[in-house]
């Protein structure tokens, strides 16, 4: 077998995040050419790296049909004027995805197939509702395979705080206020502008630049948050202010072999340690990250006291909550969504796992003494993804 | 069916240089119905440019919709045409062009799409251009029909580009089957200060002008030498004598 290879992160953008809504930043703008935009930025920042060397294009998104449909990899890699040689595929995992597309590349690279590889994720939820077009088998209820609330996101959230009692809404709302105002510090301090690329777009009232989340409310209180109904179920805990809305979205990164990246002078910024995903109960999917977290430690011979930084996807807060129960941190645990995370910025399913990658490689610039870190997030139909990385500018 | 009439949408951009007015023309119709100027797209036009009186605004992009820039006046509009409303629609046309040409900030014409006539005109009033590589319809078609540029296409054209290329655009050219521009040509004419691609060319016009305000670079007005306009302008009307035998009549009346 051939000797594995090391892979780096190199550097990851995405655009603002925008709501899915008809008003919403990314109304009539298409999935592929929001991809593009980050593609060419990536590439733009990166110019040691001729576009020809890029060997494959891996993109995810959880809807593969219409804007999203036409094997994105390639698309994408067309569209962006890559040269024709430049190949590319898709990949789907749901929420997963730009981190399956992470892992797929480094697979590649790892194995010496590749030294470049492009990865990303698109969702335009707007052009996209979740579970359109989607025709669930019946057998899934006729036997129960699954519970039927596992097919809603918002109620497996319920089902969360059903299965912790003691994670109430207070807490809920208390760790959404706080993930708003880390979002809202992030931008003042311009580190969000850093890893956003505003994207000019069009709209009924002409032309405009998306270039902030438009799901950012620094100035969230408790009080605000309490009166918010819950739709998901009468007397519910999971309310639109504590969990992440529907999002359009792109994201895009580079990675590449370690020697590959030294030759044409490109500095990576991490390491990528290991990676692992688990699978839990479908009615419970927010507990997904918890296995595959305890996986890929346990790989890498590790424990939660040796990673420096978190980052992790915030469907719903009560997501999270359950993960912190399950991993043995605090969620005000200081290394945890230090910028914030996805109830303030939102969440374009398949495009997510960038948005951590580029979060934690930035947090690793200002953590030196992290050398380890982590971006997982839950899927749907209950699973989990982690992957780890090891910090390489803390030489520096 | 005639178009819903072209509005001129005003959006504020935040930039590094201060504000920015990004104003998109735009009929709400797709690129198969083009935008194109008439008394209501005027009229929208004063209202923007009262709204960009206040202060502080540092700089101005003019764009289209999707595909499209401007297809200049509303032939539509032809139809119920007297001396008199030519004479106004005229007068309209240089009010309002010539207050773009003199707003106290830079101007820029991101030309993305089809800019014909009128079109062609107001970009020429703002004080850079940029033109997307995949325009393939750049002209002032209006000599075919029996009309000159009448928004101030006659005088700056000539001044930006010099009086043998403006004759050819604006006479010749619509005599020879209505030929038109691609970008390309239109750029290597003078009449864009860059060619961009067209993946992210209102991201990159966008960045120019940014870039030009931030780096002071001022208004401009293109004098051209224009010492040889008699004598370009006798040449080309001996030359379509030649050719149109008085078949077209508004060119060759009286030199430019």
């Amino acid at each position: 077998m051939a000797e594995l290879r090391e892979v780096v992160y190199i550097d990851g953008v995405r655009t603002a995040f925008g709501r899915a809504t008809p008003d919403g930043y990314f109304a009539k703008t298409r999935a592929d050419d929001m991809a593009v935009k980050a593609v060419r930025e990536v590439l733009r920042r990166n110019p040691q790296l001729p576009p020809e060397k890029i060997d494959d294009v891996v993109f995810a998104a959880t809807a593969q049909v219409g804007d999203q449909g036409l094997t994105l990899g390639r698309d994408v890699a067309l569209l962006a004027g890559l040269p024709k040689s430049v190949p590319g595929f898709a990949v789907d995992r749901m929420c997963a995805g730009a981190l399956t597309a992470t892992t797929a590349g480094a697979g590649e690279i790892a194995m010496g197939a590749a030294d470049f590889v492009l990865v990303g994720g698109v969702e335009h939820m707007g052009h996209h509702p979740m579970g359109e077009d989607v025709d669930f088998n019946p057998r899934f209820i006729a036997e129960q395979i699954v519970d039927e609330s596992a097919a809603v996101m918002g109620q497996t959230a319920e089902n969360l705080h059903d299965a912790f009692p003691y994670l109430t809404k207070k807490d809920a709302d208390a760790y959404a206020v706080e993930s708003q105002r880390k979002a809202g510090a992030a931008w003042d301090e311009g580190i969000m502008d850093e890893i956003v690329v505003p994207m000019s777009v069009f709209t009924d009232d002409g032309w405009t630049v998306a270039a902030r989340d438009e799901f950012l409310r620094p100035e969230t209180t408790m009080e605000a948050l309490a009166g918010l109904r819950t739709p998901f179920r009468a007397g519910g805990r999971v309310t639109a202010g504590n969990s992440a809305g529907l999002t359009d979205g792109a994201t895009a990164a580079l990675i590449a072999s370690a020697d590959a990246a030294d030759e044409i002078g490109l500095a990576p910024k991490m390491r990528l340690v290991g990676f692992a995903y688990a699978g839990v109960e479908p009615e419970l999917m927010g507990l997904g990250p918890v296995p595959a977290t305890h996986k890929v430690l346990e790989r890498a011979e590790l424990t939660m006291a040796d990673i420096g930084l978190f980052e992790v996807n915030e469907p719903f807060a009560v997501q999270v909550l359950s993960w912190c129960e399950g991993v043995g941190i605090g969620p005000d645990d200081p290394r945890l969504n230090a910028y914030g995370g996805a109830i303030a910025c939102g969440h374009p399913l398949a495009a997510t796992g960038v948005r951590l990658m580029a979060q934690l490689a930035r947090g690793f610039r200002d953590n030196q003494e992290a050398r380890y870190g982590l971006t997982a997030l839950c899927i749907g139909l209950g699973m989990g993804a982690a992957i780890l990385w090891e910090n390489l500018q803390n030489d520096a | 069916m005639p178009s819903p009439p072209t509005q001129f949408k005003l959006r504020r951009i935040e930039s590094p240089a201060g504000h920015i007015a990004l104003v998109t023309m735009d009929n709400g119709e797709d690129w198969t119905k083009p935008n194109t100027f008439g008394e209501h797209a005027l009229r929208s036009l004063e209202d923007v440019l009262e709204q960009l009186g206040t202060p502080d605004w540092r700089g101005l992009l003019l764009t289209g919709k999707p595909f499209v820039f401007a297809v200049g006046a509303d032939i539509e509009e032809f139809g119920e045409i007297t001396p008199e409303r030519a004479r106004l629609g005229g007068a309209a046309g240089h009010e309002l062009f010539g207050r773009i040409r003199e707003l106290p900030f830079i101007t820029l014409a991101a030309i993305n799409g089809a800019a014909l006539g009128g079109g062609v005109e107001i970009a020429l009033h703002c004080d850079y251009r940029t033109i997307s590589s995949s325009v393939r319809h750049f002209a002032c078609p209006e000599v075919l029909l029996g009309l000159i540029p009448g928004w101030g296409g006659t005088q700056v054209i000539p001044q930006l580009i010099g009086a043998e290329r403006a004759v050819k655009f604006i006479v010749e050219n619509p005599l020879r089957q209505n030929r038109m521009l691609s970008a390309q040509q239109a750029f290597e004419a003078g009449f864009a200060d860059e060619l961009l691609e067209p993946v992210e060319f209102l991201d990159e016009s966008l960045a120019m002008l940014i870039q030009k305000i931030e780096a002071g670079v001022g208004k401009r007005r293109p004098r051209a030498d224009l010492s040889d306009v008699a004598e370009v302008c006798r040449k080309a009307r001996a030359r379509l004598d030649g050719q149109v035998h008085g078949a077209a009549r508004a060119p060759t009346g009286r030199s430019i």
